[in-house]
Parts: C-alpha cells; sequence; structure tokens
C-alpha cells in the first residue's frame, strides 16, 4: 500500500527536522553563536510537534500551540540575527520589539482563547517580522560585501529559506480559519501538505547552513592550530 | 457572500502561493547576482588602486633617483672639480715653498695638500654613492662588484661576491636591486656585531633571479626573523621593503640569534 503525497511530506519533513537537529546538537560545540540558536530552534519544532503529535493522537485539539511556537521563533530568531548581524541599533531596539510582539500575542490568545482555530493575525506577524529578519541581512550582506561565496556562507541559506517560506507562508496563515470554516478536509490536507512542503526548505537550508557552519570552523580551527605549531606558541 | 468553489479556491491559492514563492525566490536571486557585481566592481577598484599605488611608487622613486643622480654630477662636476684643482695649485705652492727653503710653509701645505686629497675622496664616493654611474655604463654585475670593493676598503668587513647573472634586468629594475644591496650591506656592516664575513650572491636560477646577503654577526631576536614578517623599522628597511614592491619581488629574512642574518629577495626575471 502507497503512502499518499501530503503523507510522504509529512514524514519527510519530520525527517530533514531531525536530522538538522541532530547535526547540529553533533556538532553544537564548533558552531558560531547564530547556528547554535537554529539548532535550539530545531529542537523546540520537535518538542511542540511531538506534543502536538500526541494531542491529535488524543483527539485533543492542538491549535493552541501555535503562540507558543510563534513566542519561541520571536525571540530565538531575534538571537540568531543579533549575532548575524552585529548591528548596535538592532542589538538595542529587537528586544523591545519582540516584546512588543510577544505581549500581542499573549494578550491575543488569552483575551481569545481558541484551542481548535488557527491565530491568522498571530501567524501573518510571525511572517512579517521573519521576511523584515531576513531582508536585513540581505541588506547586510550587499551594503558590507564582507562574503566572498554566498553558497558558503551558512547564514545566506538561513536568511533565503526564511524569506522564501514566510512568502509562501503568507497566504496559508491569511486563509487558515477559513478553509478550515468553509471547506473540506480533503482541501485542509492539501493546503497542510503546501505547509509542509514550506517546511521542507526550511529545515533542509537550516541543515545545510549548520553543517557549512560546523565544517567552516573547523577549517579555521585547522588553520590556526597549524599557525600556532608553525610559530611555536 | 456565498464562499467560492472549494476546487477554483484551490487554484486561486495555488497560484497566490507560487506567485509568492516565486517572487521570494526572484529576491533571493536578486541579493546572489548584485552582490557578485557588487563585489567584482570592488574587486575591479582594488586592483585599479594598486595598480595606481604601484605607478605612484614607481614615480616617486624614479623621482628620487634623478634628484640623487643631480646631486651626484653637480657634487663631482662642481665641488670636487674645484677641490682637485685647489689641491694641485696646492702641490705647486708646496714645491715653491720648498725652493724658498721655508721649512715651516712646506710642512704647512703638505698638511692642507693632505687635507684635500681626503676632501676630493669623499666628494667622489658621496657622488657614486648617490648615482652608481659604474651601474648605468656597465650594468648591476660591475656595480656590485664596484660596491662589495668599496665595503671592503672600509676594513671593517670580509666582504665577497659570487655572480651569475646571464639575463639582465632593465636599468630601472637593476638600479632598485642595487639599492637593495646597497641597504643591506650598510645595514651588515652598522648592526651585525661580532661579524667577520658578509657574502653577496645574486643568482639566477630560471626564470627566479635572487639575491642573497648573508653575514655571520649576532643575527636578528627571534621575534624578527625565523620564517615569520619582516619588520620594517627604520628607514633604510622602510626603503628596501617599497623597492621590494616596485620590483613586485619577495623579501625573506632567516636568523638565529648568534647565527648570523641571511636575506633574500627573489623577483621574477624576464626570461
Amino acid at each position: 500500500m502507497f503512502a499518499s503525497l501530503p503523507h510522504i511530506l509529512i514524514y519527510l519533513t519530520r525527517v530533514l527536522l531531525v536530522m538538522g537537529f541532530a547535526i547540529g546538537l553533533w556538532r553544537f560545540r564548533r558552531l558560531p553563536q547564530s547556528l547554535r540558536y537554529i539548532t535550539v530552534l530545531l529542537g523546540l519544532y520537535i518538542l511542540i510537534e511531538s506534543v502536538a503529535n500526541v494531542l491529535g493522537f488524543l483527539k485533543k485539539p492542538n491549535l493552541f500551540l501555535i503562540p507558543v511556537a510563534v513566542i519561541s521563533e520571536f525571540w530565538l530568531l531575534t538571537f540568531v540575527f543579533i549575532h548575524a548581524l552585529r548591528w548596535p541599533t538592532f542589538t538595542k531596539v529587537a528586544p523591545w520589539l519582540v516584546s512588543l510582539l510577544t505581549a500581542y500575542v499573549l494578550l491575543d490568545s488569552v483575551l481569545t482563547f481558541e484551542a481548535a482555530r488557527f491565530k491568522p493575525s498571530v501567524q501573518i506577524i510571525s511572517d512579517l517580522f521573519t521576511l523584515t529578519l531576513a531582508g536585513l541581512y540581505f541588506r547586510k550582506l550587499l551594503h558590507e560585501l564582507r562574503v566572498n561565496i554566498l553558497r558558503q556562507e551558512p547564514m545566506f541559506w538561513v536568511a533565503a529559506a526564511l524569506m522564501v517560506s514566510a512568502l509562501g507562508d503568507l497566504l496559508i496563515s491569511l486563509f487558515s480559519n477559513y478553509i478550515l470554516a468553509n471547506y473540506s478536509a480533503q482541501t485542509s490536507n492539501y493546503v497542510w501538505a503546501i505547509h509542509n512542503l514550506l517546511g521542507i526548505i526550511v529545515y533542509s537550508c537550516y541543515g545545510w547552513a549548520i553543517w557549512l557552519g560546523s565544517r567552516r570552523v573547523a577549517t579555521w580551527l585547522a588553520q590556526s592550530s597549524y599557525l600556532a605549531r608553525r610559530l611555536n606558541l | 457572500m456565498n464562499a467560492p468553489a472549494e476546487s477554483e479556491f484551490f487554484k486561486l491559492l495555488i497560484i497566490g502561493i507560487a506567485l509568492l514563492l516565486l517572487v521570494g525566490g526572484a529576491l533571493v536571486l536578486f541579493v546572489v547576482t548584485y552582490q557578485k557585481r557588487l563585489l567584482q566592481q570592488q574587486l575591479r577598484l582594488r586592483e585599479a588602486e594598486a595598480e595606481y599605488q604601484q605607478q605612484l611608487l614607481a614615480a616617486v622613486i624614479e623621482a628620487q633617483e634623478h634628484e640623487r643622480e643631480r646631486i651626484g654630477r653637480d657634487l663631482h662636476d662642481g665641488i670636487g672639480a674645484t677641490l682637485a684643482t685647489t689641491r694641485l695649485l696646492m702641490g705647486r705652492l708646496e714645491t715653491n715653498s720648498q725652493a724658498s727653503a721655508d721649512v715651516e710653509a712646506a710642512g704647512l701645505y703638505t698638511m692642507v695638500n693632505e687635507l684635500m686629497g681626503t676632501a676630493v675622496h669623499d666628494v667622489r664616493s658621496i657622488s657614486h654613492s648617490l648615482f652608481p654611474a659604474v651601474l648605468a655604463r656597465y650594468g648591476l654585475a660591475e656595480a656590485l662588484q664596484h660596491l662589495v670593493d668599496v665595503s671592503n676598503e672600509t676594513g671593517a668587513l670580509d666582504v665577497e661576491l659570487e655572480v651569475d647573472y646571464p639575463q639582465p634586468l632593465t636599468l630601472a629594475q637593476e638600479l632598485a636591486l642595487y639599492r637593495i644591496c646597497q641597504e643591506l650591506i650598510h645595514n651588515a656592516l652598522k648592526h651585525a656585531k661580532g661579524a667577520t664575513r658578509l657574502d653577496v650572491l645574486l643568482r639566477q636560477r630560471g626564470p627566479v633571479l635572487t639575491l642573497v646577503v648573508e653575514d655571520d654577526g649576532c643575527g636578528l631576536a627571534p621575534a624578527s626573523a625565523a620564517g615569520g614578517p619582516v619588520l620594517i623599522k627604520g628607514a633604510g628597511l622602510r626603503s628596501i621593503d617599497v623597492r621590494v614592491q616596485m620590483l613586485h619581488a619577495r623579501l625573506r629574512q632567516e636568523s638565529e640569534p648568534g647565527q648570523g642574518l641571511r636575506t633574500f629577495v627573489e623577483l621574477q626575471s624576464p626570461a
């Protein structure tokens, strides 16, 4: 018996998520700070996904986990980009902005608590925030011109994945409740499959970025130790 | 208002998502290509700047050499000639005073004559040091031989020269290499404490021309040599560095405390 395409995509997303996290854990000490936060973010996704699956298995609503995921994502991505951008203004302003967004998400969740419905406003804010972070990183790349080969720069893959997935996710976020209310479960499953496809893009890029980051630090360490030997340090 | 048909809505949603994904992909592609273009521009700018610096350096050195040549010629043809003529006249006066049996005057004339002789010699050596006429007339090998002969005259060190130089460089390059050698010999005579000999070697191996200046003196402190970067401190060493840059050559120093100093200048010579 063959599994359907949406199911295959779900499994593939999970495999890539676990693989990215495993690589991150394996190379955690060699990773630069920004990629360590990405590893933590992947770990958090695994945890939330596991809880959501358990709740789903028990036939209980699990959409209330979205604000938790969004708030964690806000903070972890902010730390990732504080280290990647190294821009004093962003370092000062970002925590305040994220605190404000967190307060909004918490208020929205508490005041209109709905465990069985999506929160489009929260998801759209999350997508726009992600787009802003990726945009700021691309601005830095073009402004400073410090990276010679973009495909070898881990944070480029992170920002590119975030940019593409956040743009793709915008319409899904906007119409999620509408689809849930008006259309069949099959359509919801197809839309969920597209969401998983975007997840595949993000987790592959995160995994690749972590792999690149660990290799780059390893190369740098090897060069340093060679120089130290040459200079009898 | 009724919701649109399921299949129609799904189709529209898919098209919308695909368009947004295309926009995202296009943005990433734009960043990649634009960044590459900016990097290429920056590279071209740096190359142009480096080339300009090189030209400026060559122009400064050329101007410096012209000025040295002019001062050297003025010294040689002006003061040098005047001193030489005065010395001749003093010689005649000395002969006349000996004839008139004025012993005291004859002694004074002899002393003045000797001083004039020293002054003529000094002017000639300064003039030669400012512009090595031998280099322009006979080439680098002869000029280095002359430089070694003059250095041997000081008696401070036994200077030996070995030359294997079949493919001559241009005059400007030879002059730069000569100046480097002049400065290295001067440094050895001044700073190589305890040195007994100084070897100068100019050797051509294939396309690489190497100048080696080696002494057996006190050597350099470990931080200044041992394959590490050459520390440019004094004006003399800076002048060596500038000329090495002008020649697109490579300067390397090897030294251990008490084991002397070996300086290598390697450059690509025309095949």
